[in-house]
Formats: C-alpha cells, sequence, structure tokens
C-alpha cells in the first residue's frame, strides 16, 4: 500500500512536469501555424495544412490544440503493469496509447453529434490482482468521472471488473477477457472485441473442412476451463461441417506423457490433431505426435505453436503446426477487404499501426495484446460516433449497429450478450520455419499446407 | 471394451511403472537405512533432469554422455547433502528419534524449496528436453502400440541400475553393511561396523540414484518443468511404502504395480467418463497408500517390526 501511494505521488509529479512543459510550448507556439505531416495511410499523402482551432476536421495533423475539441472523453482502465500479467499489460497500455494517438491526431477526435472531443486515457495499476480491481473501477467511475471503461487484462479480472460497470451503468469493452463464461452472467453493458474463447479452433476447423471433408479429427485437449471452451466450440463447429471426429479426450493439467492417448487416437484412425491448453503441454503432445511417427494432415494447437520457443524445441516437426491467433504481425485486413464485405473500414491500416506502435513504446513491435487493446478503443469510439452521445445506453445500444473492419478484423457483437462475432480468429502455420498466415482469405499472407507433408508423408 | 486401448494402457503403465519404482529406490534406502524422509525428492530426480539438459542444450553433448553425468553429479551432490546437511542431524546418532527425524525431515523440505526455486530461477517454467532426440530410430511397434525409443531406453537403464544395486548390496561386504545399519545401527557399530562411513555411502547412493533417476524420467516424459517434482515426490512415497522401506526389488515391483493400475484405472473409468480417467487414475494410486498403511504396514518385501 505504502509504496502504491508513494508511486502515485511521483506520477502525479511527473504528470504536473509534463503539463507545465506542454502548457508552455502551447503557449509559446503562434497561432495559424503551418504544420505539414506525412501519413501513410494506404498511399503516402503529404498534406500542407493550416490549422484553424475551431475546426477540427478528419485531415490528419502531428499537434491537435485542445481548444479545438469540444471536451473530452475520459475512458477508464486498470492495467497490470506489475504481477503476472506485467507482461501482457505493457503491449496493452502501448495499444492504448496507439488508438488514443490516432483517434485524437490522425482521426481529428472523436465525433459526437455536431461536436468534436478529445480521448484521455485514465488507468490504474492492479498489479494483476483481482482483488484491487473493483475498489480501482469504483474509484475511476467515482472520482475520476470517466465516461467509459476498458476491462483489464484477463478472463479472470474481467470478471472482477464487470460487475461495477454493470452497476454503474458504465458500457466497458473487454480486450482481454476471451472467456465465453463473461459474457453469460446477463451483463447488460460488458461488450467485448476479441473472439471468445469458443471460437478459437473454428477458423481451424473451417480450413480443414474446406480442404478435406473426409478428415478424421482426434481432439486432445486439457482439462481446464479455457482449453475445455476451446474444444467444446471446435466440437460444435466440427458437428456443423459434417466432419468426423474419431477421438476425444481431455487430459489432466500439467500432463507431459501422452503416449497412451496418441496410441489411443491412432488406433482410431485419426489423422487430424486438435487441442492443447498450454505451452508446455501443447509443445509436448506435439512432440510425442512426432516422436510416435503419427501421419497426421493437419495440426491445429492453441497457445503452445504461437511462441518462438515452439519452434526452437521442435525443429522440423513444428512445420505444418497451425494455431489460431487473435492477431498476428502481417494480417492483410485492409480497407479494400472491407469493401469487398460491404462493411465500413475504421482505424489505422496495418502498416500505419505498426508504424504508430513503434512510434509510442520505442521501437517496439506489437503482438496480439496489444492489437487487442487498440482495437478496443477504436471499437468503442465507433460506437460513440454512431450514437452520437456520450450517454452509456446509447453507446451500448450503437455498439449492436456496429459492424467495422479494423486491423484487427471485423468487429461486431452479438446483441443480445455483446459476445464478439464479427472477429474471426486467424489461422498462423508454422512452414519452412516462420509464421505465416494462411486463413481466412482476407488475412492470409500465404496459401495452407494441407496435408503437412512432413507429418504425412514420414 | 476395445482390447488394442487395454494393450496400450497396459503396456504404457508397465513402461511408466519401471522408471516410477526406479525413482523410488534412492528414497527407499535413505529412508530405509538412515530414518532420513527425503521430502526433497522431486527436486532432486529433477536434478539429473537438468543436468543431461544443459549438457544437451548449451553444448551439445549427447543426452547418453549427459546421463553419466547426471549420475555423477548425484554422487557428489549426496557427498554434499551429507557434509552441509546430515552428518551434524544423523552422522554420530545411535538411536535416531523422533525429534531427529522431524528435524531432518525439515533440512530435506528446506532443500526442496531451495532446489525448486533456484530451477524455476535458472530454467523458468517453460518445458525443457532433448527435442526430437531419440535414440536410433524415434519409435518401435510392440503389442499394437508404438512406443517411443527413449522410453524403451530408460526403462533398460533403470531395469540393469536395479540389478546392479541389487547385487551391491547382496554380494559385497560394503553392501551388506548398509543393511546391517538398516536392520539395527546399534549391533552394527558393535560389530566394527562404522556408521559414519555407512550413512556416508547411504546418501551418496541414495542422492546418487535419484538424480540418475532424473535422466530416466527425462527420456519418459521427452520434456520437464520444475512443476514435475510435484508428480514423482508423492508418487515416490506411495512405492517407497507399498514396497516396503529399504527394500530395492520392493521398490521396482511396487513401481510396476502403480504404474499397471494406473494404466488399468484410466481404461475402466474410462468406459464411464473420459474426462476425469486421468486425475481418477492417479488418485487410485493413493487409495493403494492408504489401504497399505491399513492393512500391511510393512509393505509387500518390507520386514514385520
Amino acid at each position: 500500500m505504502k509504496r502504491y501511494g508513494v508511486s502515485k505521488y511521483v506520477t502525479a509529479i511527473a504528470f504536473l512536469v509534463i503539463g507545465l512543459i506542454v502548457g508552455a510550448a502551447i503557449a509559446m507556439s503562434s497561432p495559424g501555424q503551418v504544420i505539414t505531416t506525412t501519413v501513410t495511410q494506404s498511399k503516402v499523402v503529404t498534406v500542407t495544412k493550416t490549422i484553424t482551432p475551431a475546426a477540427p476536421t478528419t485531415t490528419q495533423t502531428t499537434t491537435q490544440k485542445p481548444t479545438g475539441f469540444a471536451g473530452t472523453i475520459y475512458i477508464g482502465t486498470t492495467i497490470s503493469l506489475k504481477g503476472k500479467f506485467a507482461h501482457e499489460g505493457e503491449y496493452a497500455l502501448n495499444g492504448f496509447k496507439v488508438a488514443i494517438k490516432w483517434l485524437n491526431e490522425v482521426h481529428g477526435g472523436i465525433k459526437v453529434g455536431d461536436k468534436v472531443y478529445k480521448v484521455e486515457l485514465k488507468y490504474y495499476d492492479d498489479e494483476s490482482s483481482s482483488q484491487r480491481v473493483p475498489e480501482l473501477y469504483s474509484k475511476l467511475i467515482t472520482e475520476d468521472k470517466v465516461n467509459f471503461l476498458l476491462a483489464p487484462y484477463s478472463s479472470g479480472l474481467t470478471k472482477a471488473a464487470a460487475p461495477v460497470a454493470e452497476q454503474n451503468k458504465i458500457v466497458m469493452v473487454s480486450h482481454g477477457g476471451a472467456s465465453d463464461s463473461i459474457f453469460q452472467q446477463g451483463y447488460k453493458y460488458v461488450v467485448q472485441t476479441l473472439s471468445p474463447a469458443s471460437t478459437y479452433l473454428r477458423s481451424v476447423v473451417d480450413l480443414i473442412a474446406e480442404k478435406d471433408p473426409n478428415a478424421k479429427i482426434a481432439l486432445i485437449y486439457e482439462n481446464a476451463a479455457f482449453a475445455a471452451t476451446v474444444a467444446k466450440g471446435a466440437k460444435d463447429e466440427i458437428q456443423k461441417k459434417g466432419l468426423k471426429l474419431v477421438y476425444e479426450k481431455p487430459y489432466e493439467k500439467g500432463a507431459t506423457e501422452f503416449g497412451s492417448i496418441i496410441n489411443e487416437a491412432m488406433a482410431a484412425g485419426a489423422d487430424v490433431l486438435l487441442g492443447g491448453g498450454h505451452f508446455a503441454d501443447g509443445t509436448a503432445l506435439v512432440q510425442q505426435a512426432w516422436q510416435l511417427g503419427w501421419k497426421l494432415k493437419g495440426i491445429g494447437i492453441i497457445v503452445a505453436p504461437a511462441l518462438a520457443q515452439f519452434k526452437e524445441q521442435l525443429k522440423e516437426a513444428a512445420n505444418g503446426v497451425m494455431y489460431p491467433a487473435q492477431w498476428e504481425i502481417g494480417v492483410k485486413y485492409s480497407p479494400e477487404a472491407a469493401k469487398k464485405l460491404g462493411i465500413e473500414w475504421f482505424g489505422p491500416t496495418n502498416e500505419e499501426y505498426i508504424q504508430m506502435y513503434k512510434e509510442v513504446s520505442g521501437g517496439g513491435m506489437p503482438d496480439y495484446h496489444a492489437a487487442e487493446a487498440t482495437a478496443a478503443i477504436l471499437h468503442l469510439a465507433k460506437a460513440i460516433e454512431v450514437a452520437g452521445s456520450l450517454d452509456s445506453d446509447a453507446v451500448r445500444a450503437a455498439f449492436n449497429k456496429v459492424d467495422i473492419m479494423t486491423f484487427f478484423g471485423r468487429l461486431k457483437i452479438d446483441p443480445a450478450t455483446g459476445l464478439q462475432v464479427g472477429h474471426q480468429m486467424v489461422v498462423v502455420q508454422w512452414q519452412a520455419g516462420e509464421k505465416k498466415i494462411v486463413y481466412p482469405p482476407e488475412a492470409a499472407q500465404a496459401s495452407p499446407i494441407y496435408p503437412a507433408e512432413n507429418w504425412y508423408k514420414r | 471394451m476395445d482390447v488394442s486401448i487395454l494393450a496400450i494402457n497396459l503396456v504404457n503403465g508397465l513402461l511408466w511403472g519401471i522408471i516410477l519404482g526406479f525413482a523410488a529406490v534412492g528414497l527407499t534406502l535413505l529412508w530405509g537405512v538412515m530414518k532420513v524422509v527425503n521430502l526433497a525428492q522431486g527436486e532432486v530426480i529433477l536434478m539429473g533432469s537438468y543436468v543431461a539438459i544443459i549438457l544437451f542444450a548449451q553444448y551439445g553433448l549427447s543426452p547418453l554422455i549427459g546421463g553419466l553425468v547426471a549420475l555423477l553429479v548425484g554422487l557428489a551432490a549426496g557427498f554434499l547433502i551429507y557434509w552441509a546437511l546430515l552428518h551434524k542431524l544423523v552422522g554420530k546418532v545411535e538411536r535416531i528419534t523422533l525429534k531427529i527425524e522431524m528435524s531432518t525431515l525439515l533440512a530435506m523440505f528446506a532443500l526442496s524449496i531451495a532446489l525448486l526455486n533456484f530451477y524455476y530461477y535458472a530454467f523458468g517454467s517453460e518445458p525443457r528436453g532433448f527435442g526430437l532426440w531419440s535414440i536410433g530410430v524415434p519409435f518401435i511397434r510392440v503389442l499394437g502400440t508404438t512406443i517411443r525409443t527413449n522410453i524403451l531406453l530408460a526403462d533398460a537403464l533403470a531395469l540393469i541400475s536395479v540389478a546392479v544395486i541389487y547385487l551391491f548390496l547382496d554380494r559385497t561386504i560394503l553392501g551388506k553393511s548398509i543393511r546391517a545399519v538398516m536392520q539395527d545401527a546399534q549391533a552394527a557399530s558393535l560389530v566394527g561396523i562404522n556408521p559414519v562411513k555407512i550413512k556416508l555411502l547411504t546418501t551418496i547412493l541414495g542422492i546418487g540414484l535419484t538424480v540418475f533417476s532424473g535422466f530416466m524420467v527425462l527420456l519418459f516424459e521427452a520434456s520437464v518443468t520444475p512443476e514435475i517434482a510435484h508428480k514423482y515426490a508423492p508418487l515416490s512415497f506411495v512405492v517407497v511404502v507399498l514396497g516396503g522401506l529399504g527394500s530395492v526389488v520392493g521398490s521396482l515391483v511396487a513401481g510396476i504395480i502403480i504404474g499397471i493400475i494406473y494404466g488399468l484405472s484410466k481404461v475402466v473409468v474410462s468406459i464411464f467418463n473420459p474426462r476425469i480417467s486421468d486425475p481418477v487414475a492417479l488418485s487410485t494410486a493413493f487409495i493403494v497408500l492408504i489401504l497399505i498403511l491399513l492393512f500391511k504396514p510393512e509393505g509387500i518385501f518390507g520386514r514385520k517390526r
């Protein structure tokens, strides 16, 4: 507690100093200055524009005078800057910053009716602790008077924040809570930007259904809430697509040896392996499937293959393995793809996104945690613009109408529950030691290799 | 019920049981001879896994050399653990009281925490292993089951090791002295057996074999995380109690029994509910422990006291 108090004062002083510097800079700059900006947006445009403070437009500028806005929309959240989600928290924070930078500087603020608002983020460090979350969200609502909320990272923390948002009737957008159960509680103000767990393997199943309608699938997954939800979703999709599920087996948490399970699946004649859980078990499962000579046409595993260590450990066995991802550098979602689907494009393009992320983070590259965070704010901003109001009920109703494409993919929610239904997991496949996005076609960089030659023809 | 599924699980249970039995040999010696309850059993096993992993991953040495080095490191670790930890507690003591047993237990518990956290610090929680390395071909088919050759190598090494240690205890003077101290430390010292020397030797052997078994555990599991300690330590205790305190052969037999019970119960439970088969099978092993303690506390090969 004491440490937290100290860091609060330090932060306050830092803000004060930054405020003074910014204030001085604004005071010294003369009104009506000429600013030259270069903005990449599918093509390079050089904009030379004289800014008149009272008329913010969609044109892009690097500095926008606060006086140009009718007011400020405060978005509140907690971020895990300490504790077990510190790594993800850092990405999320940078992701938020990119969205806010884009909205304020490129988009020119959020348009609410005929007024334009600046966006500002207010956040506290939740230290990855679900105990801290309710208190901090109450504080954001009652003391900081934020207009809207973003959920914390992870399903667990999102579940801790949701009741507070719900009680205070404030819209909360989830960017890191994939669990379906969050949206089965009857909450009216919680909406989801990322794909829910039940859809994680859906894209992989769709891909297999397209390539190989006779596939014989084995579903082998960790017996834990998340992986079981993923497996359940996969099973539903397998049935929907009329594919054959020849073997299903949950394994205990922390399992490392899969000799019996793999042998049983081979005896059942399975030639596609789907499942996984965490990094250790997922890697071990694939490793032993390889070492036991299991001839597989397709392998779709959650979580483990996304990490670079997966390839380092499994070498040639990694090739052909597919995994679902919320987002990956290189996805091809574009304004053109949106046009093809007949929906609106919103936000930066993928190239612009990566460029802005580098600027904000001091040279870093975004990962999916960052992309989810950015997309959540864009999603919210669009809903506010559609609503033309800062009232949470109006914005929540507007969310039901929003169907857009962003650099993160399509965003559309289920009106009743707030569950994300528009966004599709992309399927990434290890091909010759490189990650390639192979599905869906509008996001793909390469064609899927199916059957996986190195696994099937050995 | 599908016969092939039964065969698969019985074969795998047997293969695992041998590893389990050998992993408990060191524990049964330490516990039987010195009344030292090695609560760091799981972490000491991991020491062997990680030694072999470092040599393989950092220095590119063959896992076979890694296994040999693991044994040597284990013997050295036994020497260190005796002089640094156990000598002051049990070295000169003739009659081991409950108080002394408790203090060795706590000392080993402290060692387990220290080692476990060291592993997390040094190796992280990610799985580490020999990657795709295998001895010769990666797998063979036996009795309708595909088996990784690494597992067969591990089982062969375990069986040979048990045979060697059995012959050592049974046929050599030194081995007989160890058994004498196990049966009655006071009487043994009366006939001129130096208890300190025997206790040192037992610790070296016990820890050395346990560390060596880590190499086999790694071959069997294909990769390890520090978590593995929590899987093997409790099972080792079940094996020791079932096999009889201090009995090397008992340990091996008990390991095989547990492995087969585990495999069988998995098959049986799977018929009713595949979701719960693994955890139920694991708890069956501990139900066996309770039954043994109630009805045959000296274990299968143990001496009645």
